[in-house]
């Protein structure tokens, strides 16, 4: 088979020398940059799973929280609601109260006016029949009869009214 | 050292009278066989072609490194995808202390797979199909398992492990029948993954070689300038077998690392 022993040796070297200037400028730093990266991703996981758990959290608390301010609304609108109400009652009631002084005062108002208009009148027309008595004073009548025509004629004028 | 014994691969298949496939030397030495350097070439031809294996790989390592960064590009990319995935081969043998051997088997892998795949280029050939080229690698392999060995389990450890660490009194009466034995195993390993190497890459480049030639002759009766590419199936044969070898290479040498080492520490 023809070993030659020159060629096997300068073989073995080269191929030790392969090794050598792979292993220092390839293996080395190839296989240090897979760790190093290897290890990014795995703290990049990592962080990522913290982040969602810190994000879980912050949901979690803002839907608690979310759920607590809608809660603390409903109960305020419910107060409000019912302090509406309770408003709504007092002014209905304070506006009765209100109509039915108006209307008392209403009522004595035209009640005085109602006299006053009485006793107008009463004058008017008592004026009224002393003008008609002067004007049968022309006819030469005495007074008691002229103050006893007029009366008359005021109680016939009540009777008509 | 005379060059016809230097020679073993082209010699053995000449012997046989099978031709092997022509390469950029043995052409250069068919027409300038009388200039000093052609004949140095021819001399050195396994020798050159290796080197240009080694070159190739140190080049692109070079590039592949030359730059890195986490975001890699196309090159530094393939090239990452090969180191771990020779790590993780190493590492799911050897397991994690194995790392520090990664280095020596990924390069031998790299080298061999290269060197098998350049018999299928025209103008190259694969200096695995010379014995020379096998042993070699194969010595490579012994020493560095021998000095795992003893680095590991200390000479005294080492030397025990050759013994078939007696430990009781038909222990150290088998050591005499143990001992050689066990330092044959050491020296028939090595051998035999130099010719399981040699044996297959050499019958691949026989073939082509043999098939090359009856593809030259299917067409001569035409005076073609070309022959019929009958040898194409067998390079693809060729690159199957190729890395199948490389990668028997390796893992053998990997378990013979693993068997070097302290029974409790490696994966197997």
């Amino acid at each position: 088979m023809g070993i030659s022993i020159p060629e096997v040796l300068t073989q073995a070297f080269a191929f030790i020398l392969l090794v050598f200037l792979l292993k220092k400028f390839a293996w080395k730093p190839l296989l240090k940059l897979l760790d190093e990266r290897r290890q990014k991703i795995q703290l990049g996981l990592a962080q990522i799973e913290r982040t969602k758990s810190e994000v879980d959290a912050l949901k979690s608390d803002y839907e608690q929280r979310q759920a607590h301010i809608q809660e603390e609304m409903r109960k305020k609108l419910q107060q409000a609601i019912a302090e509406g109400k309770l408003i709504a009652k007092e002014i209905q009631e304070g506006a009765r109260g209100e109509a039915r002084a108006l209307l008392e005062k209403a009522k004595t108002d035209i009640q005085l006016e109602t006299e006053k208009a009485k006793i107008v009148l009463k004058n008017e027309i008592a004026d009224l029949a002393v003008s008609a008595a002067e004007r049968l004073i022309q006819e030469k009548m005495d007074a008691q009869k002229d103050k006893g025509l007029a009366l008359r004629f005021i109680k016939e004028l009540e009777q008509l009214k | 050292m005379h060059a016809t014994s230097l020679i073993v691969g082209s010699h053995f298949i000449a012997s046989t009278g099978v031709k092997e496939v022509a390469n950029w030397i043995t052409v250069l030495d068919e027409f300038f066989h009388d200039v000093p350097i052609v004949q140095f070439l021819h001399h050195w031809e396994n020798v050159v072609f290796s080197l240009t294996a080694a070159f190739f790989l140190i080049t692109v390592s070079f590039l592949a490194t030359r730059k890195t960064s986490l975001i890699p590009g196309p090159l530094q990319n393939a090239v990452e995808l090969a180191v771990e995935s020779l790590d993780q081969l190493v590492a799911g043998i050897l397991g994690p202390k194995g790392r520090a051997h990664t280095p020596f088997i990924g390069t031998l892998f790299l080298f061999i797979i290269i060197q098998n795949y350049m018999g299928i280029i025209p103008g190259l050939k694969a200096p695995t199909s010379n014995l020379n080229t096998t042993i070699a690698l194969a010595t490579c392999v012994f020493f560095y398992v021998q000095a795992i060995g003893m680095k590991e389990n200390g000479l005294i450890g080492y030397v025990d492990h050759l013994m078939g660490s007696p430990r009781d009194l038909v222990g150290w009466i088998m050591v005499p029948l143990f001992l050689p034995l066990h330092v044959m195993e050491e020296f028939i390993r090595p051998l035999s993954l130099a010719f399981r190497l040699f044996g297959n890459i050499l019958g691949e480049d026989a073939l082509m070689g043999a098939m090359v030639v009856l593809g030259i002759f299917t067409l001569s009766f035409l005076h073609s300038p070309i022959g019929l590419p009958l040898q194409f199936p067998f390079m693809l044969l060729s690159l199957l077998l190729g890395t199948i070898q490389a990668l028997v290479f390796t893992l053998l040498s990997t378990i013979y690392i693993s068997l070097a080492m302290p029974h409790e520490e490696h994966g197997l």
